[in-house]
């Protein structure tokens, strides 16, 4: 038996870490009109250090949140267009032969846009499931291996990745596997009539809408670490072990609509992401513990992606929302 | 002093459990009223279909074992410090702020974050008062509790028949218990009988014996009881000898003769033992007696013998033997059939006293027979007693005949006869001591038995014996008339009714209408209906009324 290394202080205080927040999600929100759940699930994602997966239809601002979030951090961005011939080295990079000043010649790895703390993955499913899988070391251990070499990625490391629901021809869905890898699963909602107005007055004026740096990439570590911290009860764990058993079809306090339409639960991994996900949602919400809110309210981005339907699922048009949102009217606090 | 966030959790939690037991209880007790009130409500209604005694108390019994209940459930479930933080936090929204801080003090941790933590949650606490807490009832269970409960309390409100059973049942085993005692009473008086055998006086005992024990363990069924008594009479009638009272008379016939021939003077009731001895005496004295004596000795003997012959043959045959022997003039062999003689009066008095024990102990029998069935009838028949006055709803009794009702005008001024006699469904107990019981505003002496006498009737207002029905048919009221005064009319006349078949009185001479009830009474007699104390009480009472 191991015993953990005792985690570092994090110097940031919780009321910063809320403040902090506060302000990448305002100014963010100062370029994104609307979308504050969005705005919201992504940060909760970059604070836990995960990545997010989103999901909408092309037009809804996603290379745009991401790049804004990007400048509001003040941290590197970098944008990957999946498509059926990208290549896995055009992710992570390639080993090159290189002459020096000297006329030596030595191999020399060429970093690829994986190599920034954000990268946007736009259209994850037109790439072939070699290609996707490129991104499973990098996403889940923030390395990237190279012919026996080891890249460490920089902190923080966020991928957040973009599917079109609509154009399935020729795409290649995500293995359950890469699925599990990510944090969220955001479903991006098109705008009101209202947000469609301010959109229009923003992109269209002669003004556009400008960002300030209201945090760095080491302060998005500290409030990452100040995260893990956050106290949960164990009741409130077990509640959340109890919403991840109840998405499993065998289990013992499986739901009806579980045992019917499901036929993969979700993951210890996503017992850590709902977890992870309530401790920031906590102190966003000015709180030091965590609550059965919290967890209700992160169980839907991270669970949706992690349930994997059946046919019978498929054939009468039963979504994983539906099955989710089955799961916690049914497992009782 | 500044309490520490932890203590100013604890602090608040403790009343807080308090108040949850509290709206814990009334939830349960509220979605649990139903099986008590339909536990109440059913008894209620099992008390209209069987007798219960105490039915409010049974019907109340499943409310207060729910009560019961309901203090357990909440006194004893437990109710742990964690458990009433987790609830306090669901039920005051307080996002588990409690629960997680009263953890992270068992646990003991001291990051900063951790405290900031417990420091918020003793802010929160510090804020929280136990009224708060909401107390809850499920008003739909409750609403449906409602309605047996109605039910119940109007079943018990409303008049119940059964408690009319019941008040039967009780005033049954008052009789019961009365009865045990009479019969207890007469074992005690049967054991001090010097006149009876061992082996009879055992017997006897014994039926009493099983006799109070079925009495015993009677509930108050009348039936029950009557028929266990019935029973009981029938085993003693077995016993009884038909030919006791002639026995009786022929034995009591001989010891008057011997008192004569012994030179007493012959007794009213002699008694037998003094006959035996006399017999011992003769036996003795016949040596010293002149042939003419022994001559008129065996004219006596036979005469005896033949007197004897029916009732008992033995004793006869000695007598009769005796009587040869001295004619023949063989004193000794006449000395030994009167000894023999002797013994068989002692004998027979045996016998006699045995029957006399089985008559006393039947006639306490009947009587409680009768008390039983009286008890058993009286309040249950309360309302539908025979009206007094003769109105007996189409049930007139034909002119002259001897079931006549039982009331009748007497006297002179229009007193009109009222008798408390109720119809006897059950028992067919002679009804008598309530007969001819007249109320009269007249004074005076008047027999209510006797036909209006221009007021000069008299006599005392005596039982009158009514033939036991065996089947336990009501028994129907007898009415004897009165003797005829002087200028008095003989008459036998029905009450006021206006029911059909009593508008017209009956009028019947007494002459025509005594036989027919002398009659019946001698046949009861010889029929061994009538008790044997009873039975010189009527043949004297119909003596008197001869006209």
């Amino acid at each position: 038996m191991t015993t953990p290394a005792p985690a570092p202080q994090p110097q940031i205080s919780p009321d910063e870490f809320r403040q902090r927040a506060q302000l990448i999600e305002a100014e963010v929100g100062n370029v994104i009109v609307g979308q504050r759940d969005l705005v919201r699930q992504v940060v909760v994602t970059l604070l836990a250090g995960g990545n997010a997966l989103l999901e909408g239809v092309p037009g809804l601002a996603k290379t745009t949140l991401v790049r804004t979030l990007a400048d509001v951090i003040d941290c590197s961005f970098s944008r990957i267009q999946f498509t059926p011939d990208l290549m896995p080295a055009d992710i992570i990079g390639t080993t090159l032969i290189s002459e020096d000043a000297q006329g030596r010649k030595a191999f020399r790895f060429e970093r690829g846009p994986i190599f920034a703390n954000m990268v946007l993955a736009d259209e994850i499913n037109r790439a072939t499931p070699k290609t996707q899988s490129a991104l499973l070391e990098a996403m889940q251990e923030h390395t990237v291996s190279v012919a026996k070499t080891i890249h460490q990625l920089d902190r923080p490391f966020f991928v957040l990745a973009t599917q079109n629901p609509l154009e399935m021809e020729g795409t290649y869905p995500l293995p359950e596997a890469q699925l599990d890898r990510f944090f969220f699963k955001v479903n991006v909602t098109f705008p009101t009539a209202a947000e469609l107005v301010e959109i229009a007055q923003r992109t269209t004026g002669a003004r556009r809408p400008q960002t300030r740096h209201v945090a760095s990439g080491a302060m998005i570590v500290e409030m990452q670490e100040l995260a893990r911290t956050v106290p949960i009860a164990s009741h409130v764990l077990a509640y959340a072990a109890r919403l991840i058993t109840a998405t499993h079809p065998g289990g013992k306090e499986t739901p009806s609509i579980t045992r019917q339409y499901v036929r993969y639960g979700a993951s210890p991994r996503g017992m850590q992401a709902i977890i992870l996900a309530g401790k920031i949602m906590a102190l966003l919400d000015g709180r030091f513990n965590v609550a059965f809110a919290d967890l209700k309210a992160a169980a839907m981005p991270t669970l949706r992606h992690r349930v994997v339907l059946n046919f019978e699922a498929q054939a009468e048009g039963i979504s994983s929302d539906e099955v989710v949102k089955g799961v916690l009217e049914a497992v009782k606090e | 002093m500044a309490l520490s966030p932890h203590d100013s959790v604890r602090r608040r939690l403790g009343p807080m459990g308090l108040r949850l037991r509290l709206g814990d209880a009334l939830l349960f007790a509220s979605r649990t009223l139903w099986a008590g009130a339909v536990g109440f409500a059913l008894i209620a209604l099992a008390g209209r279909l069987m007798p219960i005694i105490s039915l409010r108390l049974w019907a109340c019994a499943p409310l207060m074992i729910w009560v019961l209940i309901v203090l357990g459930y909440a006194l004893l479930v437990p109710l742990p410090l964690r458990r009433v933080a987790q609830r306090v936090d669901i039920l005051l929204d307080l996002r588990e702020r409690l629960s997680t801080a009263l953890e992270l003090q068992q646990q003991q941790a001291r990051d900063p974050l951790s405290q900031r933590q417990q420091e918020d949650a003793g802010l929160i606490a510090h804020t929280l008062r136990a009224s708060q807490l909401p107390l809850r009832f499920d008003r739909t269970w409750l609403l449906w509790s409602l309605a047996p409960l109605a039910v119940g309390i109007a079943l018990l409100a409303l008049p119940n028949p059964q408690d009319t059973v019941i008040a039967q049942r009780q005033a049954v085993q008052s009789a019961l218990a009365q009865t045990d005692q009479q019969l207890a009473q007469l074992a005690q008086e049967l054991a001090k009988n010097a006149e009876l055998s061992p082996a009879d006086l055992e017997r006897l005992q014994q039926q009493l014996a099983a006799l109070r024990e079925s009495l015993r363990r009677n509930p108050g069924d009348t039936q029950e009881a009557l028929a266990d008594l019935s029973a009981a009479e029938a085993r003693l009638r077995q016993q009884l000898d038909p030919n006791a009272d002639a026995r009786r008379a022929a034995l009591e016939q001989m010891a008057r003769s011997l008192e004569s021939i012994s030179g007493r003077q012959p007794s009213q009731r002699p008694n037998l033992g003094q006959a035996s001895q006399d017999l011992q005496q003769l036996a003795q004295q016949l040596a010293q007696m002149t042939p003419e004596q022994r001559q008129q000795l065996a004219q006596q003997l036979a005469q005896q013998a033949t007197q004897q012959a029916d009732s008992n043959q033995q004793l006869a045959q000695s007598l009769s033997n005796a009587a040869s022997a001295l004619r023949n003039g063989d004193t000794q062999a006449a000395a030994q059939q009167l000894q023999q003689a002797s013994q068989n009066v002692q004998q027979a008095q045996q016998d006699l006293a045995n029957q006399q024990a089985t008559q006393q102990s039947l006639a306490q029998m009947q009587g409680a027979r009768q008390q039983i069935a009286q008890a058993g009838t009286s309040q249950s028949v309360g309302s539908s007693q025979a009206p007094s006055q003769g109105q007996q709803a189409g049930t007139s009794q034909p002119v002259g005949s001897p079931q006549a009702p039982s009331q009748g005008q007497q006297g002179a001024g229009n007193q009109q006869g009222s008798s408390a006699a109720a119809q006897q469904p059950g028992g067919g107990g002679s009804t008598a001591p309530n007969l001819g019981q007249g109320q009269s505003s007249s004074s005076g002496n008047i027999n209510p038995n006797r036909p209006a006498g221009q007021g000069q009737g008299h006599g005392s207002a005596g039982m009158v014996y009514q033939p036991f029905t065996p089947s336990g048919q009501s028994g129907t009221p007898d009415f004897v008339p009165g003797q005829q005064g002087q200028g008095g009319q003989s008459q036998s006349q029905q009450g006021q009714n206006t029911m059909p078949g009593a508008n017209n009185p009956s009028v019947v001479p007494y002459e025509q209408i005594y036989p027919e009830y002398a009659q019946a009474a001698s046949e009861a007699l010889d029929r061994g209906y009538i008790p044997p104390h009873l039975k010189d009480f009527v043949r004297r009472y119909f003596s008197q009324l001869e006209p």
